[in-house]
């Protein structure tokens, strides 16, 4: 069977999964029929990984041990104002990690980021597996444009932990675009307008002839659903607590479901004009005294509860339209993506500021995965998608501390990837033979304001007066957006040594030890499948078995066929019966054929019995 | 924006446990099919329908009653906790499942004889009123003529009949002795059974699970919600009832309720006797 690689939007609430099939890319429902799964891992009590739904449900109630979000967190190091806010936001803990890097408790339990989001990663890799009934191992995976090259560098380690060879790592507007694009003539800059769960962005992009490039891009990493969401929790929560005198929010089995009805409301609502809210016994006050919380509300109630957040979305259009210099009259086409662009108002608002009816032909939470998906096949099989060629463009001008702390540029920002830029480096000292760089992303001319990528050492150059040794560096921003560095002197033309010291992220002994870990986790739960398989078709039989045993023993009763070779087959079933409680596989294995061979002989027992008494 | 047909699966699915909780089988059955013609894969929509089908087939042939409030309000607790307080009652049965399903099931054999008098003196205080009267059930024994000897001799009986109805298959028995013996060590005057019922808790909990069966069955409402008072059971009940999807399995409730584990599998080993939930077999 071809490899197949699959596309997987790595959203910050919800992820989603595509593989094209044909010519047309096919989004992959998980085993409750979703479409989208939750980007929510927890860890239960029994120290059991929860991911997707069914952490999701529980997010509340187990808030202390359910990390969601994490990919506000991913590539960012410890002292990132970002992480700080995460940390102030969010009930898991958050501490720092060996490498400045950030570390996410769960129960007793330390997880590196990269780790969490690739248990999100590998859950959406089984449910392409079922789907296809086969192993998949490459796979492309999306990405905001803004990531620098720390955060799009730690998700394909969350890929490798998770199993997965990541081909190529993908703008999410880009994607979209090309999920758009796929198939059809187009030409002109179209703007990606992206309100996910937890994440806004905006993005321009310029298509001609199949190159689709990110001219502009701009967003708000705490702007979502979920904003939404809690506008109506606390407008429900409000109206309960002026009736019963009960805060419903400070009860978390309560909050829960509240926050679930509210996400529930708000998907209604837009199809509906209006929608039930109905929580039955949601809270008690004390014995047989049950609450229920019965609510209606209309599309215009939750317009005017979050009319300022649809605001928000269209101030940083005009900021990023404007950055681009572009007006709306030049695009050609605005795309939705992420589920609250489904919101009614959120379209009315899109429509009245790009001046334009935003296109409603692609589906908002599956149009990134198919467009990676898209970008997969066409990567692993070119003639998938002939004519295709894709350019993203570098979010962050990628440039060097020098004398004073200033920020030097090397590569300016929107510059199309991959790309490369050289520069000459000479010692200060006689006799120098290490030269330290520090390599920063970011646009201010104060490096230390910028994102620290790393800290490379040239070591090992020859003995000369100052001045006399150059060394080429060359900064390179592969198709991923990853950043990567050589260095060469230039008299000898030897390689010189580099040695990278991690700001943040994993080191390559880490990585591939929770890859080692990842992947006997996933050979040991699917043996556990196995197990549960047999267990539960030796159970069916046992029942059988033990169903027909009284008419047995009634049919055989006075024959030849003595009480002890009945006492055999009780001894049998025992057994049988012990393997299955015990979830014992030597067990189930070791009873299966005298089990199968009883039940064979049961079932000729009572036919023949049958055919007598008939 | 495209037609989303896996929501309007999931809304057809919602609905179809809306009308199964308020008995309208067919009804149910009808939104499951819906929903199954919409999506032939989808798993859920599947199991319902040949879920809807076998109980609708069930009712047709009167194998099942769709529970009224009459009989799923039935609980032997408050019974129990009244009869700890009685004059003359020295006898309650921990009723067995076979017994109770029909005239052919063999009586209960495990009958518990608990001591409950009010002929000695309350150990701490006796309410007056309850000399004479015999109250319906009591939030707390504390305030009631019950001999703490009695109270730790019925959590002894208790204790071993669910560790012998345990050891002879007798699952329902088991975990309704469990759960009589938390109640009691809940409301026991002090010095309280809790040295006697803590240690047990391993085998409580063995007890409901047994009673709950498969883990990897999928449970799904069978009563409204908001019905759940009139079986005693409290807001944790109803809270794992909105989570119940039929696709989730025991296991993943328990996992998932953010309950101690414990409490989990006890309140849905509740719920199962309060018949507030049906149970679908194990996803394929």
């Amino acid at each position: 069977m071809a490899e197949r690689a699959i596309g997987i939007d790595l959203g910050t609430t919800n992820s989603c999964v595509a593989v094209l099939e044909g010519a047309t890319p096919t989004v992959i429902a998980n085993r409750g029929g979703y479409k989208t799964t939750p980007s929510v891992v927890a860890m239960s009590e029994s120290g059991k990984r929860l991911v997707g739904h069914i952490a999701k449900r529980q997010a509340v109630t187990n808030a202390e041990n359910t990390a969601w979000a994490v990919k506000r967190l991913i590539g960012r190091p410890w002292t990132s104002p970002a992480v700080q806010a995460v940390k102030a936001a969010v009930p898991y803990g958050l501490i720092e990690g060996p490498h400045g890097d950030v570390r996410i408790r769960l129960r007793d339990q330390l997880f590196s980021v990269p780790e969490l989001s690739a248990y999100v990663l590998q859950e959406m890799r089984a449910i392409a597996e079922e789907y296809l009934g086969q192993t998949v191992s490459k796979a492309v995976v999306t990405v905001p444009a803004y990531f620098n090259d720390g955060q799009r560098q730690a998700t394909k380690d969350a890929g490798r932990i998770a199993g997965l060879d990541v081909i190529r790592i993908i703008n999410e507007p880009t994607a979209a675009a090309l999920a758009y694009g796929f198939g059809k003539k187009i030409d002109g800059k179209i703007a990606v307008f992206d309100l996910g769960g937890g994440t806004f962005d905006v993005s321009i992009l310029d298509i001609t002839n199949g190159v689709f490039e990110v001219v502009a891009t701009a967003g708000d990493t705490f702007l979502g659903g979920e904003d939404y969401d809690k506008r109506l929790v606390d407008w429900l929560a409000q109206g309960f607590a002026k009736e019963h005198k009960v805060d419903l929010r400070a009860d978390t089995m309560a909050l829960q479901r509240l926050k679930d009805a509210a996400e529930k409301a708000k998907c209604d609502l837009s199809s509906v004009r209006e929608t039930e809210i109905n929580l039955p016994f949601v809270i008690s006050t004390g014995r047989n005294q049950a609450f229920h919380l019965h609510r209606v509300i209309t599309r215009s109630k939750l317009e005017e509860l979050t009319l300022d957040l649809t605001e928000r979305t269209i101030q940083i259009c005009r900021l990023t339209m404007e950055d681009a210099g572009i007006q709306p009259e030049d695009l050609s086409e605005v795309v939705l993506v992420g589920g609250m662009t489904r919101m009614t108002k959120v379209q009315e608002l899109v429509g009245e500021f790009f001046a334009r009816e935003p296109c409603k032909s692609v589906h908002p939470d599956e149009v990134v995965a198919m467009g990676a998906s898209i970008q997969g096949a066409a990567l692993v099989d070119a003639a998938a998608a002939p004519d295709m060629l894709l350019l993203d463009v570098t979010p962050h001008s990628l440039g060097i501390m020098v004398a004073g702390g200033h920020f030097h540029r090397l590569i300016d920002r929107n510059t199309t990837v991959p790309t490369a830029k050289s520069h000459i480096f000479t010692t200060v000292r006689d006799d120098q033979t290490s030269v330290k760089i520090v390599v920063f992303q970011g646009e201010s001319d104060r490096a230390e304001e910028n994102e620290l990528l790393g800290e490379f050492v040239l070591s090992g150059l020859r003995r000369a007066m100052k001045g006399e040794v150059e060394i080429e560096v060359t900064f390179e921003i592969s198709a991923d957006g990853i950043v990567s560095v050589s260095a060469q002197d230039m008299e000898t033309g030897a390689e010189q040594s580099i040695t990278v010291t991690a700001s943040s992220g994993l080191t390559e002994s880490e990585i591939a030890r929770m890859a080692a870990e990842s992947q006997e986790e996933m050979v040991a739960s699917r043996a556990e499948e196995e197990v549960e398989k047999e267990r539960q078709r030796i159970e069916k039989l046992v029942n059988e078995a033990e169903g027909l045993l009284p008419k047995v023993e009634e049919i055989l009763a006075g024959t030849p066929f003595g009480e002890d070779s009945l006492d055999n087959v009780r001894l049998i079933l025992d057994d049988a019966r012990m393997a299955v409680e015990r979830r014992d596989a030597g067990g189930l294995e070791q009873v299966a054929e005298p089990l199968m061979r009883t039940l064979n002989m049961f079932r000729g027992v009572v036919d023949s019995g049958r055919l007598r008494s008939g | 924006m495209p037609k989303d047909t896996s929501l309007e699966i999931r809304q057809l699915i919602q609905r179809g446990f809306e009308h199964h909780e308020h008995s309208r089988v067919h009804d149910a059955l009808s939104d499951w099919e819906t929903a199954l013609k919409l999506d032939g894969r989808n798993a859920q929509a599947r199991r319902l329908v040949e879920f809807g089908r076998a109980r609708a087939a069930e009712i047709e042939a009167g194998r099942h009653t769709p529970p009224s409030r009459r009989d799923t309000v039935e609980s032997p607790i408050p019974q129990f906790l009244a009869a700890l307080t009685e004059r003359k009652s020295d006898k309650i049965a921990v009723p067995d499942e076979r017994a109770a399903n029909g005239p052919a099931a063999a009586p209960s054999d495990h009958a518990l004889r608990l001591r409950a008098t009010a002929d000695k003196p309350a150990e701490r205080k006796a309410s007056p009123a309850s000399e004479t009267d015999v109250p319906a059930a009591a939030d707390t024994l504390e305030d009631l003529p019950v001999h703490a000897e009695d109270v730790r001799a019925s959590a002894e009986e208790l204790l071993g009949e669910c560790r012998t109805a345990l050891g002879e298959n007798r699952a329902s028995p088991a975990a309704l002795a469990a759960e009589l013996a938390l109640q009691l060590a809940e409301r026991a005057p002090p010095p309280g059974v809790d040295d006697l019922v803590d240690p047990a808790r391993a085998l409580f909990e063995r007890a409901f699970r047994a009673f709950l069966g498969n883990p990897h069955a999928c449970p799904i409402r069978a009563v409204p919600t908001e019905t759940l008072t009139e079986h005693g059971l409290d807001e944790r009940a109803a809270f794992l009832m909105s989570r119940m999807d039929g696709m989730t399995s025991l296991a993943d409730l328990i996992d998932s309720s953010g309950f101690r584990r414990f409490d989990a599998v006890r309140v849905l080993a509740a719920l199962r006797r309060a018949k507030a939930i049906d149970i679908l077999p194990p996803l394929p």
